[in-house]
């Protein structure tokens, strides 16, 4: 079941989606919801980093960018074990008006195509050729 | 309309029981221990903040769902984890979903003491 691995989340927030976007991406915000250390630059090839609460860097590139609606990244723990996760993997969050509020989606998914399980592809070349 | 926590919307039907049993962050700790090699039950209570009898009911419940196995060595029982892909890609999608279950409730947070906006409380 490899390439259908998916995590998906959704919450509705009770906020309009330009105040949830400006969370997401707002640099001062950032850490408050990905986590002390983490960096997320909302730009296309921005940067992308955050350390898992196992203990992991995860660290990737922002593939793309549209404000306030959807922003597509894709990143892989740093250190690499050979019986972990399939990595590196493709986070999709998309932004949807519901009511006054906002449905917020999120998936997480292997980066398919590009993980090959067991094999040696690395998250560098998946990064490089992943597109949003 | 959805509440305020998180909720998971993935998962497989036939999966169902393992999905269950990854859903607590001690039994996916748990695993995580077991995916580096075999562990007793007290060797892990060394490193989790529970006691070793709350990890043996933790065990249990994860052989039921056939996550784990364990084999009698002298005195010990030794726990493995079941070595296929479905477990793997199972505990996989447990963390994952345990960690964004925890970004999306800190960005919630986040949004609620925003201090350009009057807090939902009042």
């Amino acid at each position: 079941m490899a390439g259908d691995d998916a995590v998906t989340r959704e919450m509705v927030l009770p906020f309009p989606r330009d105040d949830v976007w400006r969370a997401l991406t707002d640099p001062a915000s950032v850490g408050e919801w990905l986590g002390p250390e983490a960096v997320l630059d909302a730009t296309p090839r921005g940067e992308v980093a955050c350390r898992r609460s196992d203990g992991a860097l995860v660290r990737g590139t922002v593939l793309s960018v549209t404000p306030p609606l959807r922003l597509v990244l894709v990143w892989a723990p740093e250190a690499r074990s050979p019986d972990g996760p399939p990595d590196p993997t493709r986070v999709e969050i998309v932004l949807t008006r519901e009511g006054e509020g906002t449905l917020l989606t999120v998936r997480e998914s292997a980066a398919i195509g590009l993980w090959v399980p067991g094999g040696p592809a690395g998250g560098g070349r998946a990064m490089a050729r992943a597109s949003g | 309309m959805s509440g305020p926590m998180p909720k998971d919307v993935g998962g497989q039907d036939g999966a169902g029981a393992v999905f269950a049993a990854l859903s607590d962050p001690t039994r996916r700790a748990v695993v995580r221990m077991l995916t580096e090699r075999p562990r007793t039950a007290s060797e892990m209570a060394v490193d989790l903040p529970v006691s070793r009898q709350a990890i043996a009911k933790h065990l249990s419940l994860l052989a039921e769902a056939g996550l784990v196995t364990s084999d009698r060595v002298g005195r010990e029982v030794l726990y493995r984890l079941t070595p296929t892909p479905m477990v793997e890609a199972a505990s996989w999608m447990a963390e994952v979903g345990g960690e964004w279950d925890r970004r999306l409730e800190a960005l919630r947070r986040r949004l609620a003491r925003d201090p350009d906006r009057p807090s939902p409380e009042g």
